[in-house]
C-alpha cells in the first residue's frame, strides 16, 4: 500500500515536472521569438530598438512617394513621425491618413520596412484615423 | 412588416429556449413532461430558423429599412452575394453562428430517445447555451435593427474583396465547424450530470467527426481564399484570428484520435469527456477573441468592449461550469495500463503532441496580453515563435504516425513490424540525399524537418498498403487517405517555404526587365468597365519565347465605396504557380509589379482535399457500423 502511494506520487512528480519543462522552453523560445510592437513616440529620445520590430500609426496625408520600386511615406501618431521605406508592392488597403503596420528596422532614423501591412476593420476598410 | 416579424420570431425563440430550460430541469423527475419538452425544445429552434429565413428574404429583397442589411449590401449586386452580404460583419456573423447552432441541436435531439436522462440533460444544456447566446444577439448586437422613418433608398455595398465566392462558403463551413463541437460537448456533460455509465462517445462520434470535417473545409477554405483574393501570395500567416480556429482544430484531432481508443478498449474514457468539454470552450474562445477585438491583428473586426464583455461573462459561466462538472464527477479509475508499442499509446502520443500544440498556440495569442499587462510594452507573436515549436513537433508526430502503421489494440509491437518503418527512413533519408546534391536544395532545419515527417508518413503508409493489399486489408480507406494527405501537405509547406522568391519590377510598357530568374514584359496597360468597377488591366510577359507565360493582373476601382482592389493572376502548375500582381504607377509613371514564384502550393490544397476527404470516408464507415 505504501509504496504503490510512493510510486504514484514519483509518477505525479515525473508527469508534472516534464510538463513544467516543456512549458518553461516554449516560454523560452516565446521570449526569443517575439517582435516589439511600438508607435513612432517610442521611437524619440529613447535607446534604438535592435533588431527587427513593428512599427504601427498612420500614414501622413500626401507623403507618400514612389520612386522605381521604392514606396516611402510618414507614420505618425500625431505626436511624432518616422519616414519609413518599403521595396515592393503595397496592399490595396495602404492609404493616406489609415493606419499602417509596417516590420522591420530603424537605420539613421528612417525605417526600412521588409513588410508592410495595412489594418482592416470588420468590413475590410481601412480604419480612419479619428483624430483630424 | 417582416422584419418586426423577424425580430419577434428572435425573441419568441428566446422565450421558448427559456422555457425548455426550465422544463428540462422539471423533466428530469416528472416523466409526463418529457414529451413536451421535446415539441418545444424543436420549436424554439424552428423559431429561430424561421427568423434567419426572413433576414435572408429581407436581404434578398434589398430591404434597406434594415439597418445592417443598409449597410452591407446593395441592390445591384448579384442575389448570391446579397445573401453572402449577412456574414459579412458582426452582427449577421453572430445570427448565422445562432442560426447553425441551433440547426445542429435540431437535427441531433431529434435522433434521442427521451425516455433517457440523458436525452433530458442533453436539451436542458442545449437550452441553455441557445438561451444566452440569443439574448446576446438580441441585447448587444441586433441584426435587425431599422433605419425608420428616413430608410436609405440604396445599400452602402459589400466591401469588394468579400465579393468572392470564397467569402461566400468559408465562414458559413467554419462556423459549421465551431457549432458542431457543441454535440459532444452536451453529450460529454450530460454523461457526467447523469454519472450514467452510457456509450456516449459512439453516439457522437459521427457527429463529433462531421463537425470536424466542416472545420477542416472551412479553414481550408479561408486559406484559399486568402491566396487567390487578397494577393498577399501566401496560405497561412499564424495571424491570431487564424490560430483561433486552429486551436478547436487541434482539439477536434485530438479528440477524434482519443475516441477511437475509448471505443476499442475501456482506456482514455475520463480523457476523452475532458477533450469534448475543451474542444468547444476554445471554439467559443476563438468567438471571443474575433468579436471583442481585443488581441491586435491584421484583421480587426470588431471593437466593441461590451459585445466583448458580455462574451467573455458567457464563456466563462459556460467553462467554469463545465469544467467544475468535470473536477467533481470526471474523475473515474483507469482499469487497464497502456502497453507501449500497442495503438493506444501511439494515441497517447498523438494526444500529448496535440495538447502541447494547443497549449503553444494559445500562450502565442494571449502571451501579447499577458506582455502588456505585466511589462507595459506591446508586443507580437509572429510566424518565427510557431515555426519552431510546430516544426520539431511535426517530425515527431511524422515519426510515429510512420511506426504506428503495425501497431495493434492493446499488444505491444513486435520488433519485426519495425523493419517497415525503417525501410521507410531509409527511403527519406535518400530522398533527402538527392534533393540536396543533385538538385542543390538545401533546407533549413526546419523546413527539413517538415519534409522528413511529410515524406516518412507517405512512404510509411504507400508501403504498408502495397504489403497488405494482397492479403488481409488492415488499415482503413479513411484513415489511409487522410495521413496521406496530412504527408503531402508537410511535403507541400517544406517545398514551398523552401523554393518560393519574389521579385519587384517597375516597369514601362515593352520595355523588358531581366531579373535574376526571369524576364519580365509589360506588354500593356489597358482600361475596361465593370458591372459596379472600372479597371486597369496590365499583360504582364513572363520569360517570352516558347514558355512564356501570359497573366493579366488588373486594379478595380469600385464605384460605390471608391475602394480599390487588385486582381492577382495566376498560372498554376503542379510544381510551381506563377503569382503576379499589379502595383501603384510610380513616379517616374512607371508601373509597380510583384512577381511571386511560389512552388508546390498545389500540394497544400491536394493535402488539405485528401484530409477533408479520408474524413469523410472515416464518417461514413461510423455512421454504417453504427446502423
Amino acid at each position: 500500500m505504501n509504496k504503490s502511494r510512493t510510486r504514484k506520487g514519483l509518477k505525479i512528480f515525473g508527469i508534472l515536472s516534464l510538463a513544467g519543462l516543456g512549458a518553461t522552453l516554449i516560454l523560452f523560445s516565446l521570449n526569443n521569438k517575439l517582435d516589439y510592437f511600438y508607435s513612432p513616440k517610442d521611437l524619440v529620445g529613447n535607446v534604438t530598438p535592435k533588431g527587427n520590430f513593428k512599427l504601427g500609426g498612420m500614414v501622413q496625408t500626401g507623403s507618400i512617394e514612389i520612386i522605381g520600386t521604392e514606396t516611402s511615406f510618414i507614420l505618425t501618431d500625431f505626436e511624432s513621425s518616422v519616414k519609413v521605406r518599403f521595396t515592393g508592392v503595397t496592399p490595396d488597403l495602404f492609404k493616406e491618413n489609415s493606419g499602417a503596420v509596417v516590420y522591420g528596422y530603424l537605420e539613421s532614423d528612417e525605417f526600412f520596412a521588409l513588410e508592410l501591412y495595412a489594418k482592416h476593420d470588420e468590413n475590410y476598410m481601412p480604419p480612419k484615423s479619428t483624430k483630424t | 412588416m417582416i422584419a418586426e416579424l423577424a425580430n419577434f420570431l428572435l425573441i419568441a425563440s428566446l422565450s421558448t429556449f427559456f422555457g425548455s430550460f426550465l422544463l428540462g430541469i422539471y423533466a428530469r423527475k416528472v416523466e409526463s413532461s418529457r414529451i413536451i419538452l421535446r415539441s418545444l425544445f424543436s420549436n424554439a429552434n424552428l423559431l429561430l430558423l424561421l427568423s434567419f429565413g426572413l433576414f435572408v428574404y429581407l436581404a434578398a429583397v434589398d430591404d434597406f429599412s434594415v439597418s445592417y442589411i443598409a449597410s452591407h449590401s446593395n441592390s445591384s449586386l448579384p442575389l448570391f452575394y446579397k445573401i453572402s452580404s449577412i456574414w459579412s460583419a458582426h452582427e449577421g456573423s453572430m445570427f448565422l453562428w445562432i442560426t447553425l447552432l441551433a440547426s445542429w441541436s435540431l437535427l441531433f435531439i431529434r435522433r434521442q430517445d427521451f425516455a433517457e436522462i440523458f436525452s433530458i440533460d442533453m436539451t436542458t444544456i442545449l437550452s441553455l447555451i441557445l438561451l444566452l447566446f440569443t439574448a446576446f444577439l438580441i441585447f448587444t448586437s441586433n441584426p435587425l435593427e431599422r433605419i425608420l422613418p428616413l430608410s436609405p433608398i440604396d445599400g452602402a455595398d459589400i466591401n469588394p474583396i468579400l465579393q468572392d465566392p470564397g467569402l461566400a462558403i468559408h465562414p458559413p463551413m467554419l462556423y459549421m465547424g465551431y457549432v458542431g463541437f457543441v454535440i459532444p460537448f452536451i453529450a460529454a456533460l450530460a454523461n457526467l450530470t447523469t454519472e450514467s455509465n452510457h456509450l456516449w462517445e459512439k453516439s457522437v462520434k459521427s457527429w463529433t467527426l462531421a463537425a470536424w470535417a466542416f472545420l477542416t473545409a472551412g479553414i481550408g477554405l479561408g486559406s484559399a481564399w486568402a491566396y487567390y483574393e487578397l494577393g498577399w501570395g501566401g496560405y497561412w500567416f499564424w495571424d491570431p484570428v487564424e490560430n483561433i480556429a486552429l486551436l478547436p482544430w487541434l482539439c477536434g484531432t485530438a479528440l477524434v484520435h482519443a475516441m477511437a481508443v475509448s471505443s476499442k478498449t475501456s482506456n482514455f474514457k475520463t480523457w476523452v469527456n475532458f477533450l469534448a468539454i475543451l474542444v468547444f470552450i476554445l471554439s467559443l474562445f476563438g468567438a471571443f477573441i474575433v468579436r471583442s477585438g481585443i488581441i491586435d491583428s491584421v484583421h480587426t473586426f470588431a471593437n466593441d468592449p461590451t459585445r466583448g464583455l458580455y462574451l467573455l461573462g458567457l464563456i466563462s459561466i459556460i467553462s467554469i461550469f463545465s469544467f467544475t462538472l468535470f473536477a467533481v464527477r470526471g474523475a473515474e479509475f483507469q482499469k487497464k495500463i497502456i502497453i507501449l508499442g500497442s495503438k493506444e499509446s501511439f494515441i497517447s502520443f498523438n494526444n500529448i503532441l496535440l495538447m502541447t500544440a494547443i497549449f503553444s498556440v494559445f500562450l502565442g495569442v494571449l502571451y501579447p496580453l499577458i506582455y502588456e499587462a505585466t511589462n507595459g510594452s506591446k508586443i507580437s507573436v509572429g510566424p518565427p515563435f510557431y515555426n519552431s515549436i510546430f516544426a520539431p513537433m511535426v517530425l515527431i508526430a511524422g515519426l510515429f504516425i510512420g511506426s504506428s502503421l503495425n501497431a495493434q489494440w492493446q499488444r505491444s509491437m513486435r520488433l519485426s513490424s519495425f523493419l517497415q518503418p525503417l525501410l521507410g527512413v531509409m527511403v527519406v533519408l535518400l530522398l533527402a540525399g538527392i534533393l540536396h546534391y543533385f538538385l542543390n536544395i538545401s533546407f533549413s532545419i526546419l523546413e527539413l524537418m517538415s519534409f522528413i515527417a511529410g515524406t516518412f508518413i507517405l512512404i510509411s503508409y504507400i508501403l504498408k498498403h502495397l504489403m497488405t493489399e494482397f492479403g488481409k486489408r488492415i488499415i482503413n480507406t479513411g484513415s489511409l487517405i487522410a495521413h496521406i494527405g496530412f504527408g503531402v501537405l508537410l511535403i507541400g509547406i517544406a517545398l514551398n517555404s523552401n523554393l518560393s522568391f519574389q521579385e519587384t519590377v517597375a516597369l514601362v510598357p515593352n520595355n523588358p526587365k531581366i531579373t535574376n530568374k526571369n524576364i519580365i514584359v509589360l506588354n500593356e496597360i489597358s482600361e475596361a468597365d465593370g458591372p459596379n468597377f472600372s479597371s486597369i488591366i496590365a499583360e504582364v510577359e513572363i520569360n517570352p519565347g516558347p514558355n512564356a507565360v501570359l497573366l493579366r493582373p488588373e486594379k478595380r476601382k469600385y464605384v460605390t465605396r471608391g475602394q480599390v482592389t487588385s486582381e492577382t493572376d495566376i498560372h498554376s502548375s503542379l510544381i510551381k504557380d506563377v503569382y503576379v500582381n499589379l502595383g501603384e504607377l510610380n513616379d517616374q509613371n512607371q508601373w509597380v509589379i510583384r512577381l511571386q514564384s511560389n512552388y508546390f502550393i498545389s500540394f497544400i490544397w491536394v493535402g488539405i482535399v485528401l484530409m477533408l476527404t479520408g474524413i469523410l470516408l472515416f464518417l461514413r464507415r461510423v455512421i454504417s457500423a453504427t446502423k
